[in-house]
């Protein structure tokens, strides 16, 4: 007898609670899902977490969900699998160039109607900055918004500048002071080993495309078309440019004799093996942190035009979404994007603010005494930062990028020919996508 | 006869295939159907942008064919079998024949040659990326202090990455070859050698008239581990290399996976796959066929 009672008991509390809470959350709640892949270090898992459970707790009428999707390559295969399976998240977060890629997939669609509906949505959208804002946009329409955004800078160690005698104040400006500092930075010991050297851009698989954009746009040419169908890696300006290049190893020898590793760039600059690089702005708070010697963040030596590269990850949203998701992801996104999110993001990862007012936050200049270069990096994106390399098909044509750069520095092909037969292997992989 | 009473023989056929239902089904599912849809794609446009799979053919063949980095990768692939399964069968075979003696110390030697083989791959390339980094690598201050040579980067010189990655691939495998030779060994008879002794045979003679013919079944059956074991291996080219410089050092795995998942090209991929496939079955013919005639069991 005592236990049917308790049992009834039992079942009472529980349907209790279960019609008391649970049916009034599933009426009112729009439940958002979305992929993110992490690509740089830092305290990026901790911040996302932060801005979604912050995001969750002020908009009680959405539930966002973030799903970690491991590397861009992942990110990109699981909203394959996704999109075959029918059950896309709403929205996602992909690297910038990969536009052309994602809509011939068929899985981004265009944010003006939400602009357009947003009561301060021109605003918002003008408060990016330029250099990021601009490959937002596909056939004239938004697709997607600036978010995990870097670029690449140009570092330096003063202490070393000061070692050969050369002004710390005055970092090169052009490629022919570049070549001469270079050469004085780099030093030998009496057995012939090299103990530094001057300078170090990255060269090995899927890095070496982002330097070769700088070099090629500081050169004055131009890498793909606006509509990602052509690229022109045989101009005048590219082969200039990758000469260049291969010249430092070959005849001004004042950059490692080998294929330079993106990864390994930051600890050769902290241990003072490279004396000048070009990097991306991600490891700002690693380098200034790391270094016991005075590091400088200057704007890019150049050749024509004074411009570096941009690069990291944007919102974009998938299609077939109802309304209510569309505007619940909306506002998930602009939380992201405000200026104090922006610093946070900016001050836990080094990934640069996307938006101009983030650079006025109290957050943001705190962290610029920490780390002054990040005024330089700013300064940069002003000065000018292009698109790297956005075509149809772009993982393949990056690859091929690669490839091709290893086998002129290697010496394996001559320049003109290494770019010859890029170009030619290009156009038989883009000519599918022209008209 | 009613329907309802089995001969034998039916009895035992029923029987037979149901207990062996769990593997065969378990083997359709995930061995015999991946293997045909794969054929059936490597003659079809497929991948991201096709939503459905569209038949082209052989098109993806003569696409594969006519470009020289699938033939890069192909004779990059031959060039690696060749330059790693011989000379770890030669240093497996070694090992086993000097650790089948006694001494002291017999089982540390043992284990410490086995010791590369239970670590993981991924592991191994790790530690080998800073034995072969440039500058301050092992290999790099090792070679300048003897001979006063500058190497460089060997992981990123089309003349050297290759053999760099296979020095390390036979110091993996030899330990794991050494056991199957070891236990070939083993299981000899002394009485060959007690034999051949008698006779006045000497070690040379005895090990190229009497062991290495009696280690024939060993060996057929360790070649075709080791060839199928190198072909299928990617991870080392994932850490080390990814395919530096411009496909130098790009294998059959890797490419099928660079295919596959970075560009998205199911259909070359899946023809990338089949023609491994048929390299694999060519690899394999010898058990079936010859093993009976050429190969002397105890």
């Amino acid at each position: 007898m005592k236990k049917k009672v308790l049992g009834m008991v039992l079942a009472a509390a529980l349907a209790a609670t279960s019609f008391g809470s649970v049916p009034v959350m599933a009426e009112d709640v729009t439940d958002l899902e979305f992929y993110f892949a992490i690509v740089a270090g830092g305290a990026l898992q901790q911040t996302m977490d932060a801005f979604v459970s912050e995001f969750n707790e002020a908009n009680p009428q959405y539930h966002v969900e973030m799903i970690y999707t491991g590397t861009n390559d992942d990110n990109i295969i699981k909203l394959q699998a996704a999109a075959q399976a029918g059950t896309l998240p709403q929205f996602y977060v992909a690297p910038y160039n990969y536009k052309y890629m994602l809509d011939s997939l068929g899985i981004i669609s265009p944010l003006d109607d939400l602009v357009a509906a947003d009561e301060d949505g021109e605003a918002y959208i003008d408060g990016f900055l330029d250099s990021f804002i601009r490959d937002s946009y596909l056939d004239d329409q938004l697709i997607s918004i600036p978010f995990a955004r870097s670029s690449c800078i140009f570092y330096y160690n003063k202490d070393a500048f000061e070692e050969v005698g050369l002004d710390p104040e005055a970092p090169p400006t052009s490629w022919e002071e570049l070549v001469e500092d270079a050469k004085l930075l780099t030093k030998t010991d009496d057995s012939g080993k090299v103990e530094r050297y001057g300078f170090g851009l990255c060269e090995n698989q899927g890095h070496s495309q982002w330097p070769y954009t700088i070099l090629t746009a500081q050169n004055g040419g131009q890498i793909n078309s606006d509509d990602g169908t052509q690229t022109f890696f045989d101009s005048p300006e590219s082969i200039d440019a990758v000469q260049w290049w291969v010249d430092l190893h070959n005849v001004h020898k004042c950059v490692p004799d080998y294929l330079l590793a993106f990864e390994d760039m930051p600890n050769m600059f902290i241990e003072g093996q490279l004396a000048m690089m070009q990097h991306t702005s991600g490891n700002l708070t690693n380098i200034y942190g790391n270094s016991d010697f005075e590091v400088g963040v200057a704007l890019m030596p150049y050749s024509e035009i004074q411009t570096s590269s941009t690069g990291g990850q944007n919102f974009f949203m998938s299609p077939d979404c109802s309304e209510e998701e569309r505007k619940g992801a909306w506002e998930f996104i602009r939380y992201c994007t405000e200026p104090e999110q922006q610093a946070r993001w900016c001050a836990a990862c080094g990934y640069l603010a996307a938006v101009d007012a983030a650079y006025e936050t109290e957050t943001l200049k705190k962290y610029m005494e920490e780390v002054p270069g990040l005024q330089g990096a700013f300064d940069q994106l002003n000065a000018g930062a292009v698109t790297e390399i956005a075509t149809y098909e772009c993982q393949q044509i990056w690859t091929l990028v690669n490839d091709y750069l290893q086998a002129a520095i290697t010496g394996e092909m001559t320049v003109e020919d290494a770019m010859g037969e890029l170009q030619m292997k290009a156009d038989s992989i883009l000519e599918d996508y022209r008209e | 006869m009613t329907g309802k009473r089995l001969s034998d023989k039916a009895k035992t056929t029923i029987s037979s295939w149901l207990l062996l239902a769990p593997a065969v089904i378990l083997m359709c599912m995930f061995t015999v159907y991946p293997i045909c849809k794969n054929i059936y794609l490597s003659f079809c446009k497929s991948g991201f942008r096709y939503k459905v799979p569209a038949w082209v053919g052989l098109e993806n063949f003569k696409d594969l064919f006519a470009d020289p980095v699938f033939w890069k990768v192909l004779v990059n692939t031959i060039v690696f079998l060749v330059i790693t399964v011989i000379p770890s069968m030669v240093i497996g075979f070694i090992l086993a024949i000097v650790l089948n003696s006694k001494f002291k110390g017999l089982r540390f030697l043992r284990s410490a040659f086995f010791y590369p083989v239970v670590m993981p791959m991924i592991a191994v390339a790790c530690i080998w990326r800073y034995l072969y980094m440039p500058e301050n690598g092992m290999f790099a201050t090792l070679i300048e202090a003897l001979f006063h040579i500058k190497i460089g980067d060997v992981l990123s010189q089309p003349q050297t990455v290759l053999p760099c990655l296979a020095i390390m691939y036979v110091w993996k495998e030899s330990g794991y070859l050494m056991i199957f030779f070891l236990s070939g060994l083993q299981n000899m008879s002394e009485d060959y050698f007690e034999a051949a002794k008698i006779d006045g045979g000497n070690f040379w003679t005895i090990l190229t008239r009497i062991t290495v013919p009696l280690m024939a079944p060993t060996t057929l059956f360790v070649t075709m581990i080791e060839l199928t074991n190198a072909i299928k291996l990617v991870d080392h080219i994932v850490i080390l290399t990814q395919g530096k410089p411009n496909n130098g050092s790009n294998l059959l795995m890797h490419y099928i996976y660079q295919l596959g998942y970075q560009f998205f090209d199911q259909g070359k991929a899946s023809a990338v796959t089949t023609i491994l496939l048929i390299l694999l079955m060519v690899i394999s013919l010898p058990r079936f066929f010859n093993s009976d005639k050429k190969v002397h069991y105890n």
